[in-house]
């Protein structure tokens, strides 16, 4: 027996390796096979909503709303697709384009679910359901309001002016506070009341480094990172800015664009050079030499975890970090707003104020995909999660704040209530993709003390000035932006226009023709092919006149 | 001096040291991975290097990690051996003609292969193959993995397979022609046994490739559920709060399948590469 | 070529009736029958080969000819698309630096590959002096247990190395006291500011990037290398040895003139393999440091960036013509490779 074994043992292990395989296989098969049942279930209508909140406590707070929906529609199962960042723009816009796109989306991230063109074509359009009132609303004092009225915004960041439509349903505020380490703020300052002025901040930053020095211990005053510090640049940097708006707005529409900007900058109305810039910038350098070296170069995670693990004493974020900053720290978290320089601190004389959270519009929207062949239920269920009940249950969950009139955060959270005191609007130095990268690079070395104000200017407004990339090429793609949403219009227009005419003109039996080809758009099967086909006929039935 | 004998065994040692340095570069990544997976976040902060004490390991880790990775794996398994499965098949068919028959068009068959072998498959075929498969209504479905796993071996597979049965005797197939044997049986009863051990190798060989494939599923897929090894660890890589014991965890448990694999089929890979090498 | 497999097919039916009884009877219509046999024989053949035509036409030359079409449009993958002509290819020309530069990157990426080949080399050929058989074998199965890792666990192995606060790169480099020496080089030196805080983010920091693609996969031993130059140097036969070992040659002699000229023709082929891949491959810089190719897409590679025109920004057209571009320059590459490295020794 032993001999046969040695013998063939290359023959044997290799057999071992074919049944490994093959039952690994059928196990395999196995597997996926129940976990298809549950997730493609047939009998059941089947939504996914896809959305990229990976912050703890999001997806079990959205997976209660969808059990409590569940239990009132049986029929109905609900999964969710939730995906990481950095890749969620990709997997939207393939499967918008591969037409297996999931039913409702997060609205964001992605050019496919901003840009007008692409909105108008795979995306619901919203004013029809809207303009209703919201059924599970019923008993509140909401009850018989508008859908859209119960938002505290109105729904207007959903609402699209060009296309003249809302699309997506919001479900939460987002509002950015700094968060601080109570007892680490006792124990080096020894009191845990938050800085009011931003000398006081200051202040309390080189206390803080003082203590690390003398006791060797790594503590930083403020964590940052490339994605939570540009958070403090654009709080500060519209409260200086906020001045240009009455001088720059010239179509009127509350905000500074790109060409607004560039054409304030070409006019000579403003510059680089105009004081309040200048100060704007000089304030958001002497706030970063209290972030941790380097903190340019750093992500979201690592500057969480310096804080967490009471490296830093300070870090701001949004709303949406509070939970996972909770849960996660061992120490008791405060939370105060943003303070503005005061009294006869530098920069006083600059600042207009503090940026107002008026215009605070709702977040976290979900639209819905045109082609979604369960509509009626994604809409109702979004009306289930935008009740004024569920919106609060759903929002304390994960210690979001509400997007329902009348619905309270967290006590904790109460200090991110919008505060819409102060100014508004606010301008960036950059204007198409390129100017863009050119601007955050030089920001980035601007911070961390490679360049000097002059140097980054330089930078910023030659970039915005290049023939190759600057404000040609930015003003080339919104106007061929533009041109392909109208283009898209005119062909709607046409066909609708042309199948009215070809209603009148001709008889019955082309209208199962038209049917037909309704119907063929309706199934998505490209615009183009219905047009070409459309054209065909219709030259070919003019052709016989 | 050192005599002779002791000199050879210096130099003996020098090479072992040689080796084994380099060995154990190249173990470190899996050493490391293995050590933090029994550990939560504090204590791999504290300390990376080697295991802590057992009574504190973080079995939950694994337990996490399965249930998160057994998915892909599964999809991964099913996919690659079936993708595998198919392109031998098929691949077997044709070199089998190619080589042993001279039917017109064979030619322009077989450098219509080996041209693919040499035509870069840029970024951009894959935005015409997304379109295409997205017409055939095939996305988000473990069809597009299979069927591009079997085409993409086709021509290394026959380009090997090609060259192999050449060498088959003709009287082999001649005798068993005359016996009234179809092709397919030709192909069963002469094929197949002789090339046993060049098919096992190329059967590795395509695996390995299709076990790795990160891009075709990255856009075909849609749903968590879909997803194959290499895209659901490069998914779980990005989350927000890392969990890193878990996640090497996870990073272990999706190599055991290969490494049982390759236990298993070492000296026929090996065997096989050696044979390839010599007559690449 | 239809005639050769009529006269073999003849041939050989020839060679079996002589062997058979003679029949004289119906010639004729033994000569139809064999043609319709021949034909159905043809055609089952045909069907043999089907499957991989098949696959091959629709999956792999239908979506490369599609390519090269779109690469004259403006399509945006769903309903746009516009003729264009050449504009696609004269903007990747004139007006695109972002893709000139990851050419750049491409170029200094294949230099040091170039270099990560040869500890491949060196390892198989002292594996190759061992004495003992036994031990040869032993090392080639713990090299090849390494490498069997999935070659994504690797990388996302490799990129945790990488992380500023926990990283074992940093903790290594700290550890032994390198960083205070990398910090003196950053600091009277290269001026990068990168190491003086003492973690540097190896991934997020504009001018790490490249020596982090350089450095990433120390040792640089790959199996697949290692088994075939191992497989190349058990040919060598013991007289080419023994002829050197009269000749008094070092071990660097003996590398130099046995062992690497005899297996050139595996080196030749790794080093195709090396480049077409470097030239193509973008999944390494897609995950290690995302869709943008990093900090002032500083790890741009062509092909990440034809993925991102195209699947990212909606600029399909514009990513195949990007796509042909490559595609001409990988193919040019490898004819010259062909006509230099023909010559042999």
């Amino acid at each position: 027996m032993k001999k046969f074994l040695v013998q063939n043992r290359e023959i044997l292990m290799n057999g071992m390796a074919a049944v490994f395989l093959a039952v690994s296989f059928v196990v395999s098969m196995i597997q996926i096979n129940s976990v298809h049942e549950v997730y493609f279930d047939e009998s059941k209508k089947n939504l996914r909503i896809a959305h990229w909140q990976l912050e703890s406590g999001y997806r079990d707070a959205l997976d209660h709303i969808i059990r409590e929906y569940e239990k009132l529609h049986p029929e109905v199962a609900i999964h969710q697709v939730p995906i990481t960042e950095k890749f969620y723009a990709q997997v939207v816009n393939t499967h918008l384009v591969g037409g297996t796109a999931p039913d409702l989306m997060e609205m964001g991230m992605s050019t496919m679910v901003s840009q007008d063109q692409y909105l108008q074509r795979y995306f619901e359009p919203m004013s029809g359901h809207v303009a209703k009132p919201n059924p599970y609303n019923a008993g509140t004092e909401l009850e018989g309001v508008l859908w859209r009225e119960t938002f505290i915004d109105g729904m207007r960041t959903a609402y699209r002016p060009s296309l003249q439509d809302y699309f997506g349903v919001p479900s939460s505020t987002f509002t950015q506070r700094i968060f601080y380490n109570r007892d680490l703020f006792r124990k080096v300052l020894g009191t845990d009341e938050p800085p009011q002025t931003f000398g006081q901040l200051l202040e309390v930053c080189r206390t803080i480094r003082q203590h690390a020095e003398q006791t060797g211990v790594l503590l930083v005053p403020i964590a940052g990172s490339k994605y939570n510090s540009p958070i403090f640049f654009e709080r500060y940097q519209a409260a200086f800015l906020a001045g240009y708006l009455s001088e720059l707005d010239t179509n009127l529409d509350g905000g500074i664009g790109g060409m607004e900007m560039y054409a304030g900058l070409e006019s000579g109305v403003f510059g680089w050079d105009s004081p309040p810039n200048q100060a704007a910038f000089g304030l958001i350098r002497d706030l970063s030499n209290h972030f941790q070296k380097g903190f340019m170069a750093v992500g979201r995670e690592q500057a969480a975890f310096l804080f967490v693990q009471e490296n830093a004493a300070m870090i701001t974020s949004g709303s949406w970090d509070a939970e996972s900053l909770f849960r996660q720290a061992d120490f008791e978290v405060g939370i105060f707003d943003f303070p503005m320089p005061a009294g006869d601190e530098p920069y006083a004389d600059q600042v207009r104020g503090r940026t107002s959270e008026a215009s605070t519009g709702t977040g976290n929207a979900y639209g819905i995909h045109r082609y979604s062949r369960n509509k009626d239920v994604a809409i109702d269920f979004l009306q289930f999660l935008t009740s004024k009940a569920m919106n609060q249950q759903f929002n304390r969950d994960i210690n979001w704040i509400p997007a329902v009139i009348g619905a309270r955060p967290t006590k904790e959270l109460e200090v991110f209530m919008p505060n819409p005191e102060g100014y508004t609007g606010t301008l960036y130095w950059f204007w198409g993709g390129r100017s863009r990268q050119v601007y955050d690079g030089g920001l980035t070395a601007f911070v961390q003390g490679e360049i000097g104000l002059d140097e980054f200017g330089k930078n910023v407004v030659d970039a915005l000035q290049d023939n190759d990339y600057g404000w040609t090429r930015a003003a080339q793609d919104e106007f061929e932006a533009g041109r392909n949403n109208v283009r898209l219009q005119e062909q709607l227009l046409g066909i609708l226009n042309s199948d009215a005419l070809f209603e009148q003109t001709y008889a019955d039996h082309d209208r199962r023709f038209q049917e037909a080809m309704i119907r063929q758009v309706r199934a998505d099967h490209g615009l183009n092919e219905y047009i070409h086909r459309f054209e065909t006929e219709l030259q070919g039935k003019l052709r016989m006149e | 001096m050192l005599s002779r004998r002791s000199r050879e065994r210096t130099k003996e040692l020098i090479k072992h040291g040689l080796i084994l340095l380099v060995l154990f570069s190249a173990f470190f990544p899996l050493y490391i991975m293995v050590v933090i997976s029994f550990k939560d976040n504090d204590q791999f902060v504290r300390n990376p290097w080697w295991f802590d004490s057992i009574g504190t390991w973080k079995w939950e880790n694994w337990s996490f990690a399965w249930d998160t990775v057994k998915i892909y794996i599964a999809n991964s398994i099913v996919t690659s051996v079936a993708a595998t499965a198919f392109c031998l098949l098929f691949a077997t068919l044709t070199s089998y003609v190619i080589a042993k028959h001279k039917v017109p068009g064979r030619g322009v068959v077989y450098y219509g292969l080996i041209a693919l072998m040499f035509l870069p498959g840029t970024a951009a075929t894959l935005m015409t193959l997304f379109t295409l498969l997205k017409d055939m209504h095939l996305l988000n479905s473990l069809w597009p993995l299979i069927i591009l796993g079997a085409t993409g071996g086709q021509a290394l597979c026959v380009f090997i397979l090609r060259q192999f049965i050449e060498e088959i005797p003709n009287e082999l197939f001649e005798s068993a022609q005359l016996d009234g044997a179809s092709s397919w049986q030709q192909i069963m009863h002469i094929v197949l046994p002789m090339s046993g051990a060049i098919l096992g190798t190329l059967a590795i060989l395509q695996f390995i490739g299709n076990w790795n494939n990160l891009m075709l599923p990255l856009i075909v897929m849609r749903d968590d559920v879909m997803l194959t090894v290499p895209v659901g660890l490069m998914r779980l890589e990005g989350e927000y709060v890392k969990e890193w014991g878990q996640l090497m965890a996870g990073y272990t448990i999706s190599s055991i399948p290969m490494v049982i694999l390759f236990i298993f089929t070492m000296r026929l890979f090996i065997r096989g590469l050696t044979a390839g090498a010599i007559k690449g | 070529m239809a005639n050769g497999a009529i006269t073999e097919r003849a041939g050989v039916e020839r060679a079996a009736r002589s062997n058979a009884p003679e029949r004289t009877t119906h010639s004729a219509g033994r000569r139809v029958m064999t043609t319709i046999r021949r034909l159905r024989f043809q055609w089952s053949l045909y069907l043999l080969m089907l499957p991989t035509v098949l696959l091959i036409l629709v999956f792999n030359y239908y979506p490369s000819l599609d390519a090269i079409r779109y690469s004259l449009y403006r399509w945006d993958g769903a309903f746009i698309e516009e003729f264009r002509g050449l504009e696609n290819f004269i903007q990747a020309f004139g007006h695109d630096r972002l893709f000139w530069q990851s050419f750049g990157l491409t170029l200094i990426l294949l230099v040091a590959n170039a270099f990560k080949m040869w500890p491949s080399i060196f390892t198989a050929v002292v594996i190759h002096r061992l004495q003992s058989e036994r031990w040869q074998y032993v090392y080639r199965v713990l090299f090849v247990i390494p490498m069997i890792i999935p070659s994504l666990v690797g990388l996302l192995i490799w990129k945790s190395f990488f992380e500023p606060m926990t990283g074992i790169m940093n903790k290594t480099l700290q550890a032994t006291h390198l960083m205070d020496v990398l910090q003196w080089l950053d600091i009277n030196v290269l001026g990068w500011q990168a190491f003086t805080y003492g973690s540097p983010a190896w991934l997020s920091n504009s001018h790490l990037i490249v020596p982090t693609l350089i450095i990433w996969g120390f040792p640089w031993v790959g199996v697949i290398g290692v088994l075939i130059y191992l497989a190349g140097l058990q040919n060598i036969s013991q007289d080419v040895y023994d002829a050197g070992k009269i000749d008094g040659l070092s071990w660097w002699g003996k590398f130099s003139k046995i062992e690497l000229p005899l297996i050139m023709t595996q080196v030749r082929l790794m080093l195709i393999l090396m480049t077409i891949g470097t030239l193509q491959d973008y999944g390494l810089i897609l995950i290690l440091l995302g869709p943008e190719g990093g900090p002032n897409n500083v790890g741009m590679v062509p092909g990440l960036y034809m993925f991102t025109e195209g699947f990212l920004n909606q600029r399909y057209g514009y990513a195949c013509a990007l796509g042909m571009v490559l595609f001409v320059i990988i193919m040019s590459i490898t004819l010259v490779y062909q006509k230099l490295v023909r010559v042999d020794k």
